[in-house]
Protein backbone atom coordinates (compact mmCIF):
# COMPACT_ATOMS: atom_id res chain seq x y z
CA UNK A 1 0.00 0.00 0.00
CA UNK A 2 1.32 3.42 -0.91
CA UNK A 3 2.08 5.78 1.93
CA UNK A 4 -0.63 8.45 1.69
CA UNK A 5 1.61 11.08 3.29
CA UNK A 6 4.42 10.32 0.84
CA UNK A 7 1.86 10.46 -1.95
CA UNK A 8 0.88 13.93 -0.76
CA UNK A 9 4.45 15.15 -1.26
CA UNK A 10 4.63 13.41 -4.64
CA UNK A 11 1.49 15.31 -5.72
CA UNK A 12 3.02 18.57 -4.52
CA UNK A 13 6.15 17.77 -6.52
CA UNK A 14 3.91 17.55 -9.59
CA UNK A 15 2.62 21.06 -8.84
CA UNK A 16 -0.70 20.01 -7.28
CA UNK A 17 -1.86 23.08 -5.32
CA UNK A 18 -4.71 21.22 -3.69
CA UNK A 19 -2.21 18.78 -2.20
CA UNK A 20 -0.15 21.67 -0.89
CA UNK A 21 -3.22 23.20 0.74
CA UNK A 22 -3.85 19.85 2.39
CA UNK A 23 -0.26 19.76 3.63
CA UNK A 24 -0.65 23.30 4.94
CA UNK A 25 -3.84 22.44 6.79
CA UNK A 26 -2.36 19.28 8.25
CA UNK A 27 1.05 20.51 9.35
CA UNK A 28 0.95 24.28 9.88
CA UNK A 29 0.19 24.06 13.59
CA UNK A 30 2.80 21.41 14.52
CA UNK A 31 5.33 23.36 12.45
CA UNK A 32 4.36 26.64 14.06
CA UNK A 33 4.63 25.15 17.52
CA UNK A 34 8.00 23.67 16.65
CA UNK A 35 9.25 27.05 15.43
CA UNK A 36 8.17 28.60 18.73
CA UNK A 37 10.95 26.49 20.27
CA UNK A 38 13.41 28.81 18.56
CA UNK A 39 11.86 32.21 19.06
CA UNK A 40 9.45 33.80 21.47
CA UNK A 41 8.30 36.18 18.73
CA UNK A 42 5.11 34.75 17.21
CA UNK A 43 5.41 37.07 14.22
CA UNK A 44 8.88 35.79 13.44
CA UNK A 45 7.71 32.20 13.93
CA UNK A 46 4.98 32.85 11.37
CA UNK A 47 7.50 34.33 8.98
CA UNK A 48 9.68 31.24 9.41
CA UNK A 49 6.63 29.05 8.86
CA UNK A 50 5.99 30.84 5.58
CA UNK A 51 9.62 30.33 4.50
CA UNK A 52 9.45 26.68 5.53
CA UNK A 53 6.33 25.98 3.50
CA UNK A 54 7.64 27.84 0.45
CA UNK A 55 10.83 25.77 0.73
CA UNK A 56 8.71 22.62 1.03
CA UNK A 57 6.89 23.49 -2.20
CA UNK A 58 10.18 24.05 -3.98
CA UNK A 59 11.91 21.07 -2.39
CA UNK A 60 9.10 18.54 -2.88
CA UNK A 61 10.66 17.10 -6.07
CA UNK A 62 13.74 16.21 -4.00
CA UNK A 63 11.81 14.38 -1.27
CA UNK A 64 12.90 10.76 -1.50
CA UNK A 65 10.58 9.30 1.11
CA UNK A 66 13.30 9.11 3.72
CA UNK A 67 11.19 9.38 6.88
CA UNK A 68 7.75 10.85 7.24
CA UNK A 69 6.81 14.19 5.66
CA UNK A 70 6.41 15.69 9.12
CA UNK A 71 10.04 14.91 9.95
CA UNK A 72 11.09 16.30 6.58
CA UNK A 73 9.16 19.50 7.26
CA UNK A 74 10.60 19.81 10.76
CA UNK A 75 14.07 19.47 9.27
CA UNK A 76 13.39 22.31 6.83
CA UNK A 77 11.89 24.43 9.61
CA UNK A 78 14.87 23.92 11.86
CA UNK A 79 17.36 24.85 9.14
CA UNK A 80 15.33 27.93 8.20
CA UNK A 81 15.11 28.99 11.83
CA UNK A 82 18.83 28.51 12.34
CA UNK A 83 19.69 30.46 9.20
CA UNK A 84 17.37 33.36 9.95
CA UNK A 85 18.21 33.62 13.63
CA UNK A 86 21.91 33.62 12.88
CA UNK A 87 21.41 36.67 10.67
CA UNK A 88 19.08 38.64 12.90
CA UNK A 89 19.16 39.90 16.42
CA UNK A 90 15.64 39.12 17.49
CA UNK A 91 13.95 37.65 20.52
CA UNK A 92 14.95 34.05 20.55
CA UNK A 93 15.43 31.14 22.82
CA UNK A 94 18.61 31.44 24.84
CA UNK A 95 21.38 30.21 22.55
CA UNK A 96 23.67 29.50 25.47
CA UNK A 97 21.05 27.24 26.93
CA UNK A 98 20.65 25.49 23.57
CA UNK A 99 24.33 24.67 23.57
CA UNK A 100 24.42 23.64 27.20
CA UNK A 101 24.61 19.96 27.92
CA UNK A 102 24.46 19.24 31.61
CA UNK A 103 27.09 17.02 33.06
CA UNK A 104 25.76 13.61 33.97
CA UNK A 105 24.92 13.19 37.58
CA UNK A 106 27.27 10.47 38.67
CA UNK A 107 25.80 9.92 42.06
CA UNK A 108 22.04 10.32 41.92
CA UNK A 109 20.16 9.63 45.04
CA UNK A 110 17.50 7.50 43.51
CA UNK A 111 15.84 6.78 46.82
CA UNK A 112 15.21 10.44 47.51
CA UNK A 113 13.87 11.00 44.02
CA UNK A 114 11.64 7.96 43.82
CA UNK A 115 8.01 8.82 43.58
CA UNK A 116 8.14 12.26 42.00
CA UNK A 117 4.61 13.44 41.37
CA UNK A 118 3.38 14.05 37.83
CA UNK A 119 3.03 17.75 38.58
CA UNK A 120 6.67 17.84 39.64
CA UNK A 121 7.64 16.09 36.44
CA UNK A 122 5.68 18.54 34.29
CA UNK A 123 7.35 21.42 36.13
CA UNK A 124 10.77 19.82 35.73
CA UNK A 125 10.32 19.23 31.99
CA UNK A 126 9.21 22.81 31.48
CA UNK A 127 12.37 23.99 33.22
CA UNK A 128 14.68 21.88 31.05
CA UNK A 129 17.14 23.51 28.68
CA UNK A 130 15.56 24.14 25.24
CA UNK A 131 17.87 21.58 23.65
CA UNK A 132 16.40 18.89 25.92
CA UNK A 133 12.81 20.09 25.66
CA UNK A 134 13.19 19.93 21.89
CA UNK A 135 14.32 16.32 21.83
CA UNK A 136 11.60 15.30 24.30
CA UNK A 137 8.99 17.14 22.22
CA UNK A 138 10.09 15.41 19.03
CA UNK A 139 10.19 12.02 20.73
CA UNK A 140 7.13 12.05 22.95
CA UNK A 141 4.81 14.68 21.52
CA UNK A 142 5.49 14.22 17.82
CA UNK A 143 6.38 10.54 18.35
CA UNK A 144 9.19 10.53 15.82
CA UNK A 145 11.71 7.73 15.42
CA UNK A 146 15.33 8.31 16.40
CA UNK A 147 16.37 8.41 12.75
CA UNK A 148 13.81 11.09 11.98
CA UNK A 149 14.83 13.15 14.98
CA UNK A 150 18.48 12.80 14.00
CA UNK A 151 17.69 14.03 10.48
CA UNK A 152 15.76 17.02 11.83
CA UNK A 153 18.45 17.98 14.30
CA UNK A 154 21.21 17.31 11.79
CA UNK A 155 23.09 15.10 14.23
CA UNK A 156 24.13 11.44 14.28
CA UNK A 157 21.69 8.93 15.69
CA UNK A 158 23.93 8.38 18.70
CA UNK A 159 23.62 12.06 19.57
CA UNK A 160 19.83 11.72 19.78
CA UNK A 161 20.29 8.89 22.27
CA UNK A 162 22.83 10.81 24.30
CA UNK A 163 20.68 13.93 24.22
CA UNK A 164 17.75 11.93 25.60
CA UNK A 165 20.02 10.44 28.20
CA UNK A 166 21.24 13.92 29.15
CA UNK A 167 17.65 15.10 29.36
CA UNK A 168 16.99 12.22 31.74
CA UNK A 169 19.94 13.22 33.90
CA UNK A 170 18.85 16.85 33.87
CA UNK A 171 15.34 15.85 34.90
CA UNK A 172 16.77 13.81 37.70
CA UNK A 173 18.68 16.80 38.99
CA UNK A 174 15.66 19.07 38.74
CA UNK A 175 13.45 16.55 40.54
CA UNK A 176 16.10 16.10 43.19
CA UNK A 177 16.33 19.86 43.68
CA UNK A 178 12.54 20.11 43.92
CA UNK A 179 12.49 17.27 46.43
CA UNK A 180 15.11 18.96 48.58
CA UNK A 181 13.37 22.32 48.36
CA UNK A 182 10.11 20.74 49.51
CA UNK A 183 11.60 19.25 52.66
CA UNK B 1 0.64 9.31 39.40
CA UNK B 2 3.95 8.65 41.07
CA UNK B 3 7.08 8.22 39.07
CA UNK B 4 10.41 6.70 39.84
CA UNK B 5 13.34 8.63 38.45
CA UNK B 6 15.88 6.60 36.57
CA UNK B 7 18.71 4.79 38.20
CA UNK B 8 22.28 5.47 37.10
CA UNK B 9 23.95 3.42 34.39
CA UNK B 10 23.58 -0.27 34.86
CA UNK B 11 24.31 -3.40 32.78
CA UNK B 12 21.24 -2.83 30.61
CA UNK B 13 22.14 0.77 29.84
CA UNK B 14 22.80 0.02 26.17
CA UNK B 15 19.30 -1.31 25.63
CA UNK B 16 18.10 1.39 27.97
CA UNK B 17 18.98 3.90 25.25
CA UNK B 18 16.15 2.39 23.23
CA UNK B 19 13.48 2.81 25.88
CA UNK B 20 12.20 6.21 24.67
CA UNK B 21 11.74 4.68 21.21
CA UNK B 22 10.05 1.69 22.83
CA UNK B 23 7.68 4.05 24.63
CA UNK B 24 6.77 6.07 21.54
CA UNK B 25 6.34 2.85 19.55
CA UNK B 26 8.84 3.66 16.82
CA UNK B 27 11.22 0.81 17.58
CA UNK B 28 11.64 -1.90 14.94
CA UNK B 29 9.97 -5.20 15.78
CA UNK B 30 13.17 -7.23 16.38
CA UNK B 31 14.41 -4.59 18.81
CA UNK B 32 11.05 -4.52 20.57
CA UNK B 33 11.44 -8.23 21.22
CA UNK B 34 14.99 -7.73 22.53
CA UNK B 35 13.97 -4.87 24.78
CA UNK B 36 11.04 -6.83 26.17
CA UNK B 37 13.24 -9.83 26.76
CA UNK B 38 15.68 -7.64 28.62
CA UNK B 39 12.99 -5.87 30.62
CA UNK B 40 11.82 -9.22 31.95
CA UNK B 41 15.12 -9.70 33.71
CA UNK B 42 16.32 -6.16 34.47
CA UNK B 43 14.69 -4.23 37.29
CA UNK B 44 16.74 -1.11 36.60
CA UNK B 45 15.46 -0.93 33.03
CA UNK B 46 11.90 -1.46 34.24
CA UNK B 47 12.40 1.57 36.47
CA UNK B 48 13.75 3.50 33.49
CA UNK B 49 10.79 2.40 31.42
CA UNK B 50 8.33 3.62 34.03
CA UNK B 51 10.14 6.92 34.11
CA UNK B 52 10.05 7.39 30.34
CA UNK B 53 6.37 6.45 30.28
CA UNK B 54 5.76 9.17 32.86
CA UNK B 55 7.76 11.63 30.76
CA UNK B 56 5.76 10.67 27.67
CA UNK B 57 2.55 11.38 29.56
CA UNK B 58 3.79 14.63 31.06
CA UNK B 59 5.59 16.01 27.98
CA UNK B 60 2.55 17.30 26.05
CA UNK B 61 1.43 19.29 29.07
CA UNK B 62 4.94 20.46 29.91
CA UNK B 63 6.00 21.46 26.39
CA UNK B 64 2.76 22.88 25.11
CA UNK B 65 2.76 25.84 22.77
CA UNK B 66 2.09 29.21 24.30
CA UNK B 67 -1.61 30.03 24.40
CA UNK B 68 -2.80 32.58 21.95
CA UNK B 69 -0.51 32.92 18.97
CA UNK B 70 -1.48 31.03 15.87
CA UNK B 71 -0.56 31.48 12.24
CA UNK B 72 -2.58 34.26 10.62
CA UNK B 73 -5.58 33.43 8.47
CA UNK B 74 -4.00 34.91 5.34
CA UNK B 75 -0.79 32.93 5.67
CA UNK B 76 -1.65 30.55 2.84
CA UNK B 77 -2.34 33.50 0.53
CA UNK B 78 1.03 35.00 1.41
CA UNK B 79 2.72 31.66 0.75
CA UNK B 80 1.12 31.44 -2.70
CA UNK B 81 2.12 35.02 -3.41
CA UNK B 82 5.73 34.23 -2.50
CA UNK B 83 5.74 31.03 -4.55
CA UNK B 84 4.20 32.74 -7.58
CA UNK B 85 6.59 35.67 -7.34
CA UNK B 86 9.52 33.37 -8.04
CA UNK B 87 10.16 31.62 -11.29
CA UNK B 88 9.51 27.96 -10.57
CA UNK B 89 12.00 25.13 -10.37
CA UNK B 90 14.43 26.33 -12.98
CA UNK B 91 15.88 29.23 -11.03
CA UNK B 92 16.19 27.02 -7.98
CA UNK B 93 18.00 24.40 -10.04
CA UNK B 94 20.21 27.07 -11.52
CA UNK B 95 20.98 28.33 -8.04
CA UNK B 96 21.94 24.84 -6.96
CA UNK B 97 24.21 24.39 -9.96
CA UNK B 98 25.81 27.74 -9.21
CA UNK B 99 26.37 26.77 -5.58
CA UNK B 100 27.93 23.48 -6.66
CA UNK B 101 30.22 25.19 -9.14
CA UNK B 102 31.32 27.65 -6.47
CA UNK B 103 31.89 24.77 -4.03
CA UNK B 104 33.92 22.86 -6.62
CA UNK B 105 36.00 25.95 -7.33
CA UNK B 106 36.77 26.54 -3.64
CA UNK B 107 37.48 22.85 -3.12
CA UNK B 108 39.91 22.63 -6.02
CA UNK B 109 41.60 25.88 -5.02
CA UNK B 110 42.01 24.57 -1.48
CA UNK B 111 43.51 21.30 -2.72
CA UNK B 112 45.88 23.13 -5.07
CA UNK B 113 47.21 25.06 -2.07
CA UNK B 114 47.71 21.88 -0.10
CA UNK B 115 49.83 20.20 -2.78
CA UNK B 116 53.58 20.55 -2.22
CA UNK B 117 54.66 23.78 -3.87
CA UNK B 118 57.65 22.03 -5.44
CA UNK B 119 55.23 20.04 -7.62
CA UNK B 120 54.07 23.22 -9.31
CA UNK B 121 57.41 25.00 -9.30
CA UNK B 122 59.55 22.05 -10.41
CA UNK B 123 57.28 19.90 -12.52
CA UNK B 124 56.10 22.66 -14.83
CA UNK B 125 59.44 24.15 -15.87
CA UNK B 126 61.12 20.71 -15.90
CA UNK B 127 58.43 19.41 -18.19
CA UNK B 128 58.66 22.41 -20.44
CA UNK B 129 62.45 22.45 -20.73
CA UNK B 130 62.80 18.67 -20.80
CA UNK B 131 60.24 18.24 -23.55
CA UNK B 132 61.73 21.01 -25.64
CA UNK B 133 65.25 19.57 -25.34
CA UNK B 134 64.01 16.04 -25.92
CA UNK B 135 62.04 17.14 -28.93
CA UNK B 136 64.96 19.12 -30.38
CA UNK B 137 67.45 16.27 -29.88
CA UNK B 138 65.07 13.73 -31.32
CA UNK B 139 64.48 15.76 -34.40
CA UNK B 140 68.08 16.69 -35.05
CA UNK B 141 69.91 13.48 -34.29
CA UNK B 142 67.33 11.19 -35.69
CA UNK B 143 67.23 9.39 -32.37
CA UNK B 144 64.05 7.71 -31.32
CA UNK B 145 62.07 10.49 -29.75
CA UNK B 146 62.80 11.24 -26.13
CA UNK B 147 59.64 13.27 -25.78
CA UNK B 148 57.80 10.12 -24.74
CA UNK B 149 60.18 9.77 -21.80
CA UNK B 150 60.21 13.22 -20.24
CA UNK B 151 56.51 14.03 -19.84
CA UNK B 152 55.52 10.63 -18.33
CA UNK B 153 58.57 10.52 -16.07
CA UNK B 154 58.06 13.95 -14.54
CA UNK B 155 54.30 13.49 -14.09
CA UNK B 156 54.63 10.02 -12.59
CA UNK B 157 57.37 11.14 -10.21
CA UNK B 158 55.15 14.00 -9.01
CA UNK B 159 52.14 11.70 -8.61
CA UNK B 160 53.97 9.85 -5.85
CA UNK B 161 53.71 13.03 -3.73
CA UNK B 162 50.03 13.73 -4.19
CA UNK B 163 48.39 12.08 -1.20
CA UNK B 164 49.02 10.47 2.13
CA UNK B 165 50.39 11.33 5.56
CA UNK B 166 53.96 11.52 4.21
CA UNK B 167 53.10 14.35 1.85
CA UNK B 168 50.09 16.17 3.21
CA UNK B 169 50.90 18.98 5.63
CA UNK B 170 47.25 19.14 6.68
CA UNK B 171 46.63 15.38 6.76
CA UNK B 172 44.91 15.16 10.14
CA UNK B 173 42.91 18.31 9.57
CA UNK B 174 41.82 17.03 6.17
CA UNK B 175 40.64 13.76 7.70
CA UNK B 176 38.63 15.67 10.28
CA UNK B 177 36.68 17.54 7.58
CA UNK B 178 33.63 16.07 5.84
CA UNK B 179 35.47 16.06 2.47
CA UNK B 180 35.62 12.44 1.26
CA UNK B 181 39.26 11.29 1.01
CA UNK B 182 38.64 9.86 -2.46
CA UNK B 183 37.34 13.18 -3.68
CA UNK B 184 40.46 14.81 -2.24
CA UNK B 185 42.68 12.32 -4.10
CA UNK B 186 40.78 12.67 -7.37
CA UNK B 187 40.80 16.45 -7.24
CA UNK B 188 44.54 16.56 -6.56
CA UNK B 189 45.23 14.04 -9.30
CA UNK B 190 43.03 16.00 -11.70
CA UNK B 191 44.79 19.24 -10.86
CA UNK B 192 48.33 17.93 -11.13
CA UNK B 193 47.79 15.63 -14.08
CA UNK B 194 45.75 18.30 -15.87
CA UNK B 195 48.50 20.84 -15.31
CA UNK B 196 51.21 18.57 -16.73
CA UNK B 197 48.99 17.28 -19.51
CA UNK B 198 48.18 20.81 -20.65
CA UNK B 199 51.85 21.80 -20.60
CA UNK B 200 52.86 18.69 -22.51
CA UNK B 201 50.14 19.34 -25.08
CA UNK B 202 51.45 22.87 -25.53
CA UNK B 203 55.02 21.72 -25.97
CA UNK B 204 53.94 19.03 -28.40
CA UNK B 205 52.04 21.60 -30.43
CA UNK B 206 55.08 23.84 -30.44
CA UNK B 207 57.37 21.03 -31.59
CA UNK B 208 54.91 20.02 -34.28
CA UNK B 209 54.83 23.60 -35.52
CA UNK B 210 58.61 24.07 -35.43
CA UNK B 211 59.51 20.64 -36.79
CA UNK B 212 56.78 20.53 -39.37
CA UNK B 213 55.59 17.17 -38.04
CA UNK B 214 52.12 15.90 -37.20
CA UNK B 215 50.70 16.63 -33.79
CA UNK B 216 48.95 13.30 -33.20
CA UNK B 217 51.97 10.94 -33.57
CA UNK B 218 54.00 13.21 -31.31
CA UNK B 219 51.27 13.26 -28.64
CA UNK B 220 50.94 9.47 -28.94
CA UNK B 221 54.54 9.18 -27.78
CA UNK B 222 53.68 10.33 -24.26
CA UNK B 223 49.91 10.21 -23.57
CA UNK B 224 49.67 6.46 -22.91
CA UNK B 225 52.93 6.17 -20.94
CA UNK B 226 52.05 9.26 -18.90
CA UNK B 227 48.74 7.73 -17.85
CA UNK B 228 50.26 4.31 -17.15
CA UNK B 229 53.27 5.49 -15.15
CA UNK B 230 51.18 7.99 -13.19
CA UNK B 231 48.69 5.27 -12.26
CA UNK B 232 51.48 2.92 -11.19
CA UNK B 233 53.37 5.53 -9.22
CA UNK B 234 50.25 6.79 -7.44
CA UNK B 235 49.11 3.28 -6.56
CA UNK B 236 52.49 2.30 -5.16
CA UNK B 237 52.74 5.53 -3.20
CA UNK B 238 49.40 4.74 -1.56
CA UNK B 239 49.96 1.04 -0.98
CA UNK B 240 53.67 1.06 -0.10
CA UNK B 241 55.30 4.49 0.21
CA UNK B 242 56.07 7.66 -1.66
CA UNK B 243 59.58 6.33 -2.28
CA UNK B 244 58.21 3.18 -3.92
CA UNK B 245 56.04 5.27 -6.25
CA UNK B 246 58.95 7.50 -7.13
CA UNK B 247 61.25 4.50 -7.66
CA UNK B 248 58.78 2.88 -10.05
CA UNK B 249 58.67 6.02 -12.19
CA UNK B 250 62.43 6.58 -12.18
CA UNK B 251 63.20 2.86 -12.69
CA UNK B 252 60.90 2.39 -15.66
CA UNK B 253 62.04 5.72 -17.12
CA UNK B 254 65.72 4.74 -16.84
CA UNK B 255 65.13 1.38 -18.49
CA UNK B 256 63.30 3.07 -21.30
CA UNK B 257 66.13 5.56 -21.73
CA UNK B 258 68.65 2.71 -21.92
CA UNK B 259 66.59 0.94 -24.52
CA UNK B 260 66.37 4.15 -26.57
CA UNK B 261 70.12 4.68 -26.37
CA UNK B 262 70.95 1.10 -27.40
CA UNK B 263 68.53 1.28 -30.25
CA UNK B 264 70.04 4.59 -31.34
CA UNK B 265 73.63 3.29 -31.38
CA UNK B 266 73.29 -0.10 -33.00
CA UNK B 267 69.91 -0.23 -34.57
CA UNK B 268 69.40 -3.40 -32.56
CA UNK B 269 66.05 -3.18 -30.95
CA UNK B 270 67.32 -3.37 -27.37
CA UNK B 271 67.47 -7.08 -26.71
CA UNK B 272 66.10 -7.93 -23.27
CA UNK B 273 64.55 -4.50 -22.79
CA UNK B 274 62.30 -4.85 -25.81
CA UNK B 275 59.24 -6.08 -23.86
CA UNK B 276 59.39 -3.00 -21.65
CA UNK B 277 59.06 -0.78 -24.68
CA UNK B 278 55.55 -2.06 -25.23
CA UNK B 279 54.64 0.04 -22.18
CA UNK B 280 55.71 3.20 -23.94
CA UNK B 281 52.92 3.41 -26.44
CA UNK B 282 49.48 4.91 -26.63
CA UNK B 283 47.26 1.95 -27.34
CA UNK B 284 43.82 1.01 -26.05
CA UNK B 285 45.42 -1.69 -23.88
CA UNK B 286 47.83 0.76 -22.28
CA UNK B 287 45.06 3.28 -21.66
CA UNK B 288 42.85 0.55 -20.16
CA UNK B 289 45.69 -0.69 -17.97
CA UNK B 290 46.30 2.88 -16.80
CA UNK B 291 42.60 3.33 -16.03
CA UNK B 292 42.71 0.11 -14.01
CA UNK B 293 45.70 1.31 -11.99
CA UNK B 294 44.07 4.68 -11.31
CA UNK B 295 40.88 2.94 -10.23
CA UNK B 296 42.86 0.72 -7.86
CA UNK B 297 44.54 3.82 -6.48
CA UNK B 298 41.17 5.40 -5.76
CA UNK B 299 39.95 2.20 -4.15
CA UNK B 300 43.10 2.09 -2.04
CA UNK B 301 42.00 5.27 -0.31
CA UNK B 302 39.54 4.32 2.40
CA UNK B 303 36.16 5.96 2.23
CA UNK B 304 36.26 7.27 5.78
CA UNK B 305 39.61 6.73 7.42
CA UNK B 306 39.82 7.27 11.12
CA UNK B 307 42.40 9.63 12.46
CA UNK B 308 43.97 6.73 14.31
CA UNK B 309 44.67 5.07 11.01
CA UNK B 310 46.45 8.15 9.69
Amino acid sequence: MEDPEGELIARIARGDRLAFTELYTRYRLPLFHYLLHFTTDAGLAEELLQDTLVAAWQGAPHFRGQGRPLAWLFGIARRRAGKTLRRRVLPRTDAAALAMVPAPDLEPEAALLAGAARADLVAAISRLAPIHREVLWLTFVQELAYQETAAILGVPLGTVKSRLSNAKQALRRLLQAAEEAGK
Amino acid sequence: MRTTPPAPDHPGAHLGDLLPAYVNATLAAPLVARVEQHLATCAACRTDLAFWQSVATAAPAAIRPPAGPAPGGDLLDRIWAQIDARPPGRSVARGQVRRRVIYAWHFLRGQARLLPRALWLAAGPALLVGCLIAGAISNRAGLPPLLGLVAPLITAAGAAFLYGPENDPAWEIALATPAPPRLVLLSRLGLFFGYNFTLALGVTGLLALLGGGNFAPLAALWVGPMLLLTGLSLLLSLLVSTLAGLASAVGLGSLHLLSLLFQGDSGDPTGGLAPLNTLWQTTPIIVLAAAGLLLLAVLAVPRQPRLAEG
